[in-house]
């Protein structure tokens, strides 16, 4: 049987290039058009990677080393360079917290707002509406403008809209996990591992080596925009180390 | 939550369980909220200000300078030339910056960007009904019909969203790569101000430069809407014409430029 890829990634390459600031308006007009004349410094070379459907796979490295510009590429926010092939099988999401949150409406209305960024539709939302409210612990406090709640109210809000993303491949940058007081990261623990791990394909850009070495299948460790695949991550944080 | 607001979630809740629509409106519903209102009299002041505009110029051009005289209703003449330009001008300056203000969506989920100009547009059309809303109260107030035209608006409005639209796309692309262009844009708009008949007959222009008053759109949009919305004269049928076949090209030209450069552009971001 053949293997169902959710990702297919193959010579990737991406360069960016940046214009002179120093440039007159008509120069920076011509440079527009034939895109010459700009300095080119390429931060991502010759990445091949295969995501499995139902795979976690784990990015490393360095700052500056094209774990965000990998991320965005997958997305189709930017273009890599001519020659790269990028296949994405299934709905994709970048997941972060509070995508689009607006400090002036209450909880009730961002969670409207944010739940049709992430993908659901106003009926889905006022199904799960009081799942979300009763999660976030925020039952007193859902028609208050949440320019009002304290930092760590605004994260376990965000956390609990997250929870619901419609999507079949997830991209994590950085930090997305366990928020809040003790009880309720274990608590956001649990439903992570529940929700958002489970049958979903998920790309996680960590600087965490313990997410890395608890949930990935396998890692692609990034230096200086080349790629390693590893398919033991105790081996990719041992490399990752010696760097 | 304003009634309006309630209206269009209770209607798309109902009817349309199709995510993209959704968050169109969403989006669109918390754009024109921080632009005109944000607390529980928003609506109220959404109208309250236009209201005030006509009361000002009625005062200042018929009582004081008493412009009354040769253009009939001043005042209504004026706020209706005003009501299609100031949108043109705030969906095209403010929607310069939407790659910016709405890169946290390109860079996190999937969809169509050209969703982003939806959104924009019907947010500021939005606030152009609440004006239109206002000028309708003002004929009342001042007991003027309506244009016998009125039902041919809606081809004006479409002129003016493709127009619009066209233009918010093309500078959208050039504002992070020259960042004159918003200079070079607030100097054309005052220009356009004075060049699409909104103080004065832009019958005048098109016969002293018919050249001017077919190659500028916006002539012909002020000239429609009045004809539609005030007078009780015949349409310029030619001009509405060449406004719409116009805002189309350029509606054609500027999404060729989007499929070809947005991609580039948000690198730039």
């Amino acid at each position: 049987m053949t293997e169902e890829f959710a990702i297919t990634i193959e010579n990737l390459n991406k360069s960016f290039s940046s214009f002179d600031i120093n440039a007159s308006f008509t120069e920076r007009l011509i440079n527009f058009f034939t895109i010459k004349n700009e300095k080119a410094h390429k931060v991502l070379c010759d990445i091949n990677l295969n995501v499995s459907k139902g795979e976690f796979i784990g990015i490393i490295g360095k700052n500056g080393s094209g774990k965000s510009t990998l991320l965005k590429i997958i997305l189709g926010a930017i273009k890599p360079d001519n020659g790269s092939k990028i296949t994405t099988n299934g709905k994709l999401i970048r997941l972060a917290l509070g995508i689009g949150f607006d400090v002036n409406l209450t909880a009730r209305d961002n969670i409207y707002l944010n739940g049709t960024i992430i993908g659901l539709t106003l009926k889905e939302i006022g199904d799960k509406i009081e799942e979300i409210i009763e999660f976030a612990e925020l039952q007193d406090f859902v028609d208050t403008p949440i320019r009002f709640y304290s930092s760590g109210m605004k994260s376990k809000l965000s956390f609990a809209i997250a929870l619901h993303a419609d999507a079949e491949i997830i991209l994590i940058d950085e930090f997305f996990g366990a928020v809040g007081d003790n009880a309720f990261k274990e608590k956001s623990q649990k439903a992570f591992e529940e929700n958002i791990l489970k049958g979903k394909t998920i790309v996680h850009v960590s600087h965490s080596m313990k997410t890395i070495k608890n949930h990935c299948d396998k890692v692609l460790l990034l230096n200086r925009g080349r790629g390693q695949l590893f398919n033991d991550p105790m081996q990719a944080i041992s490399t990752y180390k010696s760097l | 939550m304003s009634i309006f607001s309630r209206v269009g979630d209770l209607y798309l809740e109902k009817f349309s369980h199709n995510n993209r629509l959704e968050r169109i409106w969403k989006l669109a519903q918390v754009d024109f909220r921080k632009r005109y209102y944000n607390d529980k009299f928003g609506l109220l002041w959404a109208l309250i200000n236009p209201l005030t505009q006509i009361a000002i110029y009625y005062f200042v051009f018929t009582k004081i300078f008493q412009r009354g005289g040769s253009i009939p209703n001043f005042a209504l003449y004026l706020f209706c030339g005003l009501i299609v330009w100031i949108a043109f001008s705030q969906a095209t300056s403010t929607g310069m910056r939407i790659l910016y203000t709405k890169k946290y969506l390109i860079e996190n989920i999937q969809f169509n960007w050209l969703d982003l100009y939806y959104t924009h547009l019907i947010s500021i059309s939005i606030g152009m009904l609440f004006n239109f809303f206002a000028y309708f109260i003002g004929l009342l107030i001042m007991g003027v019909s309506i244009g016998k035209y009125w039902y041919l608006f809606p081809i004006v409005f479409l002129t003016w969203y493709l127009l619009s639209f066209a233009i918010t796309i093309i500078l959208s692309i050039l504002r992070p790569v020259f960042d004159d262009i918003a200079h070079i844009w607030k100097i054309l708009v005052m220009i356009g101000f004075w060049i699409s008949g909104i103080f004065f007959p832009g019958e005048a222009i098109v016969e002293m430069y018919p050249l001017l008053g077919f190659a500028n759109p916006f002539l012909g949009i002020i000239l429609n809407t009045r004809a539609c919305l005030l007078e009780q004269n015949e349409l310029f049928a030619n001009l509405l014409a060449i406004n719409f076949l116009f805002s189309l090209v350029l509606l054609l030209i500027s999404l060729f430029a989007f499929k070809k450069y947005s991609q580039s552009v948000i690198e730039k971001l």
